[in-house]
């Protein structure tokens, strides 16, 4: 009697674990992320049924293999941490599906047994963000597509501008003959060759503003790119009665920077500093160039105390075409600066209030250049 | 009829002060201009002109503010205003896009940028007797 009792509980309790392990081996299935379970090799020992419908079958080969189609593990891999420290790890992380499709997805990384001294398997859960990434790439492309439209926009009341100068330029001419006005022809002539050294510069600086390239980064020092500025702004500066200083910080080390593209930068800035003085009513007016490094952060800033500009204009400056310069501008100096400090992973903000100047910061991290450096050397090798 | 009438001409653009002004002289009119909105302001007081020619886009205060300015002043409200932009497209612009207050009506025309003599000119005729 005892034993069958024995073998009943037996039965109940074995029956009660197979029972436990469907609903685990189900829950594991259809849990709506990838679970693979991966052993110090980095060879995949199980996998969910949503891993193996994505990814194809995955028992016995490697995750960097199966994820990316990578014949050795991937550098900065989370589960490689968790083998180590035992910690849980994420990472977001691009990989290739059984239909060659991509696939974007943030990886955790943990142990299988928690607090084991030594681990021998860690869990990657990793969640689909594909749609994510989707949604993210077609807010960019519908934002690149307005900013395309915009500066056709700008483009098109440029060229209106221009167009208007031209026309203004041979009706006084025509005018001129008419009447055998000298002053009137020299008047209207004045007018043609302005406006055809405007179309001139507006062509260069859109055609320099479209270029889609990569900065050609070397090793330079930013000290350098401010005197060689300093050096060709002195003489305009000096003759238009603005007083043009720098302040160098000498501890500031070479730095990978685009040599044309930061000298386009600082040319931009510095000479909107200047129009911006001669503007104003202010007496003593003055343009400071600085180059600093806080914080492994290098700063080039252009100051000066001229007008300022007012909410309204600053919200415009690095956005659209625009130009406070009557004739005198393109209104894509700024954007075209812009463009240049993005390309180098900086950003570009300015601080002014109307009649009280301005100070327009360029910032650059020092990591993010190197970043950029090392691969921009890679690719050059490759 | 409208000979030695006062127009002002309010453009940042310097250009087109020139060619409106040598435009304006040439059929009769007086010409007075502006390059900036401050400007224009002062002098459409003082002038108190038959007719304005106004841009639109200019540096700290755009056209389309010095227009509701003089919307809201009894004695200026009524000048005729053509407004001259290379923004205006086939002659149509959404001037309520700019400006929402519908107690502020709309000027009386639009001239897009490059101007046509000839338009120009029938406008102004037709805006001043």
């Amino acid at each position: 009697m005892k034993s069958k009792i024995g073998v009943d509980r037996r039965t109940r309790i074995t029956n009660k674990n197979n029972r436990w392990q469907q609903e685990y081996q189900t829950l594991f299935d259809r849990v709506p992320c990838y679970v693979t379970v991966i052993d110090k090799n980095f060879r995949i020992v199980r996998a969910n049924d949503a891993f193996r419908e994505s990814f194809g079958d995955a028992v016995d080969r490697n995750c960097y293999d199966i994820y990316k189609r990578r014949h050795a593990k991937c550098p900065n891999c989370p589960a490689e941490k968790t083998f180590k420290d035992g910690k849980t790890h994420r990472s977001n992380q691009q990989g290739i599906g059984k239909c060659d499709q991509k696939i974007h997805y943030v990886v955790s990384t943990s142990a299988l047994i928690k607090g084991a001294k030594n681990i021998n398997y860690v869990v990657e859960i990793s969640s689909d963000i594909t749609p994510i990434k989707r949604l993210e790439e077609k807010v960019i492309e519908a934002k690149r597509l307005g900013a395309v439209g915009q500066t056709v926009a700008g483009l098109a009341h440029s060229i209106k501008n221009i167009l208007m100068g031209l026309e203004g330029g041979k009706y006084i001419v025509s005018l001129g003959l008419k009447k055998n006005n000298q002053q009137m022809i020299n008047q209207g002539w004045e007018m043609l060759e302005r406006n055809f050294d405007k179309t001139t510069s507006l062509v260069k600086d859109f055609l320099s503003f479209s270029k889609g390239r990569v900065p050609e980064l070397e090793m330079v020092n930013p000290a350098d790119l401010v005197l060689e500025i300093v050096d060709l702004y002195k003489n305009v500066a000096a003759q238009s009665g603005i007083e043009l200083k720098y302040e160098i910080d000498n501890r500031i080390k070479q730095a990978p920077f685009d040599k044309a593209g930061i000298h386009t930068c600082l040319t931009n800035l510095v000479s909107n500093a200047i129009d911006a003085c001669l503007m104003s009513e202010q007496k003593g007016t003055m343009v400071i160039i600085r180059v600093s490094e806080k914080r492994n952060k290098l700063i080039f800033e252009v100051h000066d105390n001229g007008g300022g500009i007012d909410y309204e204009i600053k919200k415009k400056i690095f956005t659209t075409f625009f130009t406070t310069k009557g004739g005198g501008g393109t209104g894509l100096g700024l954007l075209t600066t812009r463009k240049i400090v993005q390309e180098h992973g900086g950003k570009i903000s300015v601080d002014s209030q109307k009649g009280k100047g301005a100070n327009f910061k360029m910032e650059f991290l020092r990591k993010r250049l190197m970043d950029l450096y090392k691969e921009s050397k890679k690719q050059k090798i490759s | 009829m409208s000979l030695g009438k006062k127009i002002l001409i309010v453009d940042d653009e310097p250009d087109v002060i020139a060619y409106l002004t040598v435009v304006l002289e040439s059929n009769g009119y007086r010409p007075y201009s502006a390059n900036d909105i401050k400007t224009a302001l002062r002098l459409v007081k003082k002038v108190h002109p038959d007719l304005i020619c106004l841009d639109i886009v200019m540096p700290n205060e755009t056209g389309i503010s010095f227009y509701i300015k003089l919307q809201q002043e009894k004695t200026l409200k009524n000048i005729p205003v053509i407004i001259i932009s290379g923004i205006i497209e086939s002659g149509k612009f959404n001037f309520r896009s700019y400006v929402k207050n519908s107690s502020i009506p709309p000027p009386e025309c639009y001239i897009e940028k490059p101007i046509k003599i000839e338009n120009f000119i029938q406008n102004i005729e037709k805006l001043i007797h």
